[in-house]
């Protein structure tokens, strides 16, 4: 997977996401927007969120450390949206721009 | 994410942390489950410490499927291969339930490659012990009534009820009808890991392969082949696990090594223990490093490890050693320790 890092991380996420499921067949008129599930409506496995991971951290050549994200006292949560993953990378973006 | 061609499998891996880093740490998950079991809590820990390679044993998460191959020591060439394949000639090893067969399976075939191993709630069906005498599950006492309540015929006793019960929970995972709440009580951890398609893929896996039959073989590890580990072991087993049982015979074939009951615990205390397990991982490698004693010698019958470690009852703070005695009560965890290394240093 090439670099898909966009100008602004929803536009990132968006880019990953669609990347990812583009040979899955997925419904033509599936939406990838901010409140899209990336389980709940694009189907991915726990799998599919690392890859997505994974192509995230190498976009931006970092550790995000999603698992402050997905996981809560031990367990993933339901699901994610885009936005949420978007939110997660500009929070931790700022956090390491207010420590640099 | 990155595939190797294996012994005519393209095997699903990933590696994280730093490249450079001086040990390798493989980490195994178990049946019906995936590299996701490792990934998101525990890699990032152990990748300050070593380079972690996860991968997907074959029939489970981004693996390819086949037809057979699925025993244990069929797995394990697998995981030899992967390992060849990535170049590397040594490494630690955690490995939780099936995949510490898998894993036990790699060091019977390469003693010298494993650096140490961490065996997580791992069933051993060849250990004599566990094929003589299986014994009766005491929390299956508890279980088998709630079972018997939703109509689940299952025998607690059966030495393969764990996988059987995957089976049952992952056709209630992808029936309509939501799950008691009883049984998410009880079996709360195996539900959290089955998402609707890790629990379609199981069932496929079953029906499809020779999975079923293969995993169920067990392969033919016996106490001999055991016996014969020279490199650092810590198992750790859940207090009221269905593997427990091959913990106490562990405890017997192998005095040199480390062991650890999880109060409390069931199988998958992995899950619902984390920070726990991450802690007493942490532990065990660094007492590698720094206390070489934990490599078996030849005749060493030393038996001075303890299980249980240090545990809390009322306001009194207890300490277990392996041989059945406790220690306490005393005021604070700290002053535990103390008193238990003094014993230790006597032994």
């Amino acid at each position: 997977m090439s670099n898909l890092k966009k100008d602004t991380p929803i536009d990132t996420v968006t880019a990953v996401a669609v990347d990812l499921t583009q040979d899955w067949g997925l419904d033509p008129g599936t939406k990838f927007a901010s409140e899209t599930l990336v389980a709940g409506d694009l189907g991915f496995t726990s799998i599919d969120i690392i890859q997505l991971c994974v192509a995230l951290d190498q976009s931006y050549e970092t550790r995000f450390g999603f698992q402050d994200l997905l996981m809560k006292d031990g367990s993933y949560i339901g699901d994610v949206s885009l936005g949420q993953f978007a939110d997660f990378i500009a929070s931790r973006l700022d956090a390491k721009g207010a420590s640099a | 994410m990155p595939k190797a061609l294996v012994n005519g499998v393209r095997l699903h891996y990933l590696q994280v942390g730093d490249a450079t880093a001086r040990e390798n740490l493989v980490m195994v998950h178990g049946l019906a489950s995936n590299l996701a079991f490792w990934y998101f809590q525990y890699a990032p820990e152990f990748s300050k410490r070593f380079r972690v390679t996860l991968l997907d044993l074959r029939g489970h998460g981004g693996s390819d499927v086949t037809p057979s191959g699925y025993k244990p020591a069929d797995l394990s060439l697998d995981v030899s291969g992967l390992l060849d394949h990535l170049g590397i000639a040594e490494a630690h090893f955690i490995a939780h339930s099936f995949g510490g067969l898998v894993a036990l399976h790699h060091a019977r075939r390469h003693p010298g490659a494993v650096r140490s191993l961490v065996l997580a709630d791992s069933h051993v069906p060849g250990l004599l012990g566990v094929r003589t005498t299986p014994g009766t599950w005491a929390r299956g006492q508890v279980i088998r009534p709630v079972l018997q309540r939703y109509g689940i015929d299952l025998d607690t006793d059966n030495p393969h009820f764990g996988f059987r019960l995957l089976g049952v929970m992952a056709k209630l995972r992808l029936s309509e009808q939501p799950v008691p709440e009883e049984l998410m009580g009880l079996f709360g951890p195996v539900m959290v890991k089955f998402g609707r398609h890790t629990a379609a893929q199981w069932l496929k896996l079953l029906s499809t392969t020779t999975a079923e039959a293969d995993f169920l073989d067990g392969g033919s590890l016996e106490d001999d082949e055991l016996r014969k580990f020279d490199f650092p072991i810590f198992a750790i087993y859940g207090d009221s696990s269905h593997a427990r049982r091959t913990g106490d015979e562990l405890c017997k074939v192998w005095p040199q090594a480390e062991f650890q009951l999880m109060r409390g615990a069931g199988h998958f205390f992995p899950v619902s223990r984390t920070e726990e397990l991450i802690g007493l991982c942490n532990s065990f490698w660094e007492s590698i490093e720094n206390e070489p004693r934990n490599v078996r010698r030849p005749n060493d019958t030393r038996a001075y490890f303890q299980s249980d470690r240090f545990y809390m009852i009322d306001d009194g703070w207890y300490c277990s050693l392996r041989e059945g005695g406790r220690l306490g009560p005393f005021g604070s965890r700290e002053e535990a320790a103390t008193q238990l290394a003094a014993v230790l240093a006597a032994m």
